[in-house]
């Protein structure tokens, strides 16, 4: 355990009556790349505040490199750099310039302030564009000069908070690629994100958060296995409201069926025999008098991970 | 400590690349010192007098037309009380009193006529004043001589006319008519005639320092909306060192803007200050009191339109109150100890013991104490509230 460098210990953050986070406790080791995985609101960016020490946690301790973090760390934080969600940058600077003053904060001078400068740049594909200022780049461009930040100082532990949200997907594959690369310079990494894909893809270690608790964690395939053989099928059905309400009961009454969650048009099932599920719901189907359109049958993923822990996608309306 | 320069210089870089906030800064003030400056008077080559005419003549009317042809700023008087407070108030140096009766002797045969000057004894425009009256005077007689003699030479061409004309010209000039200044002096009550820019530099310093200085807090405010904010207390910059920073990058600006005004007032304008010393220290405690108001605002502020809609009838109403806007030896007593409750009037008090009292930085120390006092408890009140407005 002395050898992590990040350790959250039953962190707990509460805003009036509302749990924003609900003990957590988790670790990351170096050079290891962690990912939360959970929907909006589920208390990422609370637990990454508290991290970073920028909130006061209402219980837990966060150490990294087995000092204390609190709002009031000062050299402690040396270690650390955030990418918040949110571009936080001076647009009327231009990124150089944004780099040479968060460097220097950070304690970086002379040559080391102008070499890190210049990797960091290429590192996010900026260097062409460094000397413009900040307020004439695209989205993608500014998300990638606030990751370019956050890690000018080569932080031990690099947080990085859903950095590829509302980006264009060419930009949003340049930033899965500067991260992937980080993996190898031995930074641990910090990294939340509501897209599985992009869990799934960087991280060595997934945690899966919702409603402010941690309720999963492991491998990618530790995760999937934790739901057996269980397979996600998705249904399309049409038919009078009440039918296909009545469909769904039996769909659930259905032998191996772990969560039935309703689709607009249809449902979506985690069972253990897809085959037999199949053909279940088809003569349930007939009966209601339902029609069923398609069919799509998935192999355990971490979205039917979080289903099958939370009742719910992982993603609202897709 | 290092993090306090590296954020004040990143806003002063800042600043410098925003050509709207250098106006204000910068331009604004130095146009209003002049401005005021010249309005309060002063400037040596044009000088105003208040005139009362009791007199409806045309005669009375062709003096006053005089005064203005000789360079000085006419303004009309319908009381003679009401000239004699001006002067005492310093408003005006000199009063003329054009008595009834004037055009009537003027136009007499010996054109002996005579108005009343009262002039504040301890203005150093004084003497100039009188000249430049006494000038117009002997212009405005020698103007009714010369018409006297035109008029008696009209109307003919016969050599014996002419010849009657030359000796009625002769007889004009031997009896040459006089319009005689009679000067009673007045002194005046406060000391705020003295080269208008001695207290138009100051105040104005005063008022502009401070209102600059609020709206610092919309770099605070800005900071925080961008994020940067927090992003910088994610660094090794604890709330102190990031609030003393963007308060500095204030703070000498606010320096320049007090270096330009005084620059303007000693250099272009002749304003003798005094004790450079003293002038100094006390332009450097302002502009810091006046950083951290601006911090304490922009800690409360949530956007900057508020740090706007609270700074400018702050920075002007206490300016008001505290004896930037007009000197305090004009109000009574009560307004007076009301208005020590504002900065500003211990900065002008001071000011005025610098230029006027010739006092050093042991003659100010009062004020000093009380400025830096009001610097470290807004300063502090800043740290606590922006800890508590980032902590939400
Ligand atoms: N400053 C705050 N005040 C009150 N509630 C907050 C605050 N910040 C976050 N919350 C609430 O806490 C919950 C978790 O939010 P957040 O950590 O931002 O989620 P995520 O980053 O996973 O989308 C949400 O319900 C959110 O509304
Ligand atoms: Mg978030």
């Amino acid at each position: 355990m002395a050898d992590l460098v990040l350790d959250c210990r039953d962190l707990v953050r509460r805003f009036d009556s509302l749990v924003a986070v609900d003990g957590v406790s988790f670790g990351i080791g170096p050079g290891e790349t962690y990912g939360l995985l959970g929907p909006n609101g589920a208390g990422k960016t609370t637990t990454i505040s508290m991290v970073a020490g920028l909130l006061e946690p209402s219980g837990g301790t966060v150490t990294v490199l087995g000092q204390e973090i609190t709002p009031r760390s000062t050299t402690a934080k040396g270690a650390i750099g955030l990418v918040p969600q949110d571009i936080a940058l001076y647009p009327d600077l231009s990124a150089r310039e944004n780099l040479t003053f968060f460097a220097k904060l950070q304690g970086l001078r002379g040559s080391e302030l102008a070499t890190r400068i210049d990797e960091v740049l290429d590192i996010v594909g900026l260097a062409d564009r460094a000397g413009d200022k900040i307020d004439t780049y695209s989205g993608g461009m500014k998300r990638r000069a606030n990751i370019a930040v956050g890690m000018v100082h080569q932080p031990t532990l690099l947080i990085l908070d859903e950095p590829t949200v509302g980006v264009d997907p060419q930009s949003r594959n340049a930033i899965l690629e500067s991260v992937d690369a980080l993996s190898t310079t031995g930074m641990a990494v910090l990294y939340t994100t509501h897209y599985m894909e992009e869990a799934e893809r960087l991280c060595d270690r997934i945690g899966i958060i919702d409603s402010g608790k941690l309720i999963a964690e492991g491998t990618r395939e530790e995760l999937v296995a934790r739901l057996g053989d269980s397979t996600a099928v998705t249904f399309r059905a049409d038919g009078p409201v009440e039918a296909v309400r009545g469909w769904r009961d039996d769909l659930s009454q259905l032998r191996t069926v772990s969560t039935v969650q309703p689709q607009e048009y249809g449902a979506t099932v985690t069972c253990g025999h897809a085959s037999e599920v199949v053909a279940g719901a088809f003569s349930a189907a007939e009966k209601r008098g339902v029609t069923i359109g398609g069919v799509d049958v998935t192999a355990p993923d971490l979205e039917a991970v979080f289903l099958s822990l939370t009742g719910k996608a992982l993603r609202d309306g897709s | 400590m290092s993090n306090v320069l590296t954020i004040g210089w990143f806003e002063t870089k800042r600043y410098l690349g925003d050509k709207v906030a250098l106006f204000t800064t910068v331009v604004m003030p130095v146009l209003l010192v002049v401005l005021i400056g010249l309005s309060f008077g002063s400037t040596p080559d044009r000088l105003s007098i208040g005139v009362l005419t009791e007199d409806p003549g045309p005669a009375a009317s062709e003096f006053t037309q005089q005064l203005e042809s000789a360079n000085l700023d006419v303004i009309d008087y319908t009381s003679q009380d009401d000239l004699a407070r001006d002067i005492r108030l310093g408003f005006i140096t000199a009063g003329l009193t054009v008595p009834a009766g004037f055009s009537a002797a003027a136009d007499s045969p010996d054109g002996q006529a005579t108005v009343t000057m009262s002039i504040d004894q301890t203005s150093a425009n004084g003497g100039a004043i009188a000249s430049a009256i006494q000038s117009a005077a002997a212009q405005f007689a020698e103007q009714r001589n010369a018409v006297r003699v035109a008029t008696n030479a009209l109307g003919t061409s016969d050599p014996a006319v002419a010849d009657a004309a030359n000796t009625s010209a002769q007889q004009v000039i031997a009896s040459t008519g006089e319009t005689t200044v009679d000067e009673t002096t007045l002194g005046a009550l406060n000391e705020s005639d003295r080269n208008g820019f001695a207290s138009a530099v100051p105040t104005q310093l005063t008022l502009f320092v401070f209102l600059n200085g609020l709206l610092a807090g919309m770099t605070l405010v800005e900071s925080r909306r961008l994020g940067v904010s927090k992003r910088m207390l994610a660094t090794p910059t604890g709330i102190g060192p990031h609030i003393l920073g963007i308060g500095l990058g204030r703070w000498w600006l606010g320096g320049i803007q007090a270096a330009l005004l005084l620059a303007i007032g000693a250099l272009l304008f002749g304003v003798d200050f005094g004790n450079w010393g003293a002038v100094a220290v006390l332009a450097v405690v302002w502009t810091a009191l006046a950083a951290a108001v601006g911090m304490l605002i922009g800690s409360l502020a949530r956007t900057a339109d508020q740090v706007v809609a609270i700074s400018v009838p702050l920075g002007i109403g206490m300016g008001m109150l505290g004896g930037s806007m007009w000197p305090l030896s004009v109000v009574p007593p009560f307004m007076r100890a009301i208005a020590h409750a504002t900065p500003h009037a211990w900065a002008n008090d001071a000011w005025i013991a610098i230029i006027d009292g010739g006092a050093g930085v042991g003659g100010i120390a009062t004020e000093l104490l009380v400025l830096s006092a009001v610097t470290v408890a807004m300063a502090s009140l800043a740290v606590f509230f922006l800890r508590r407005t980032l902590s939400k």
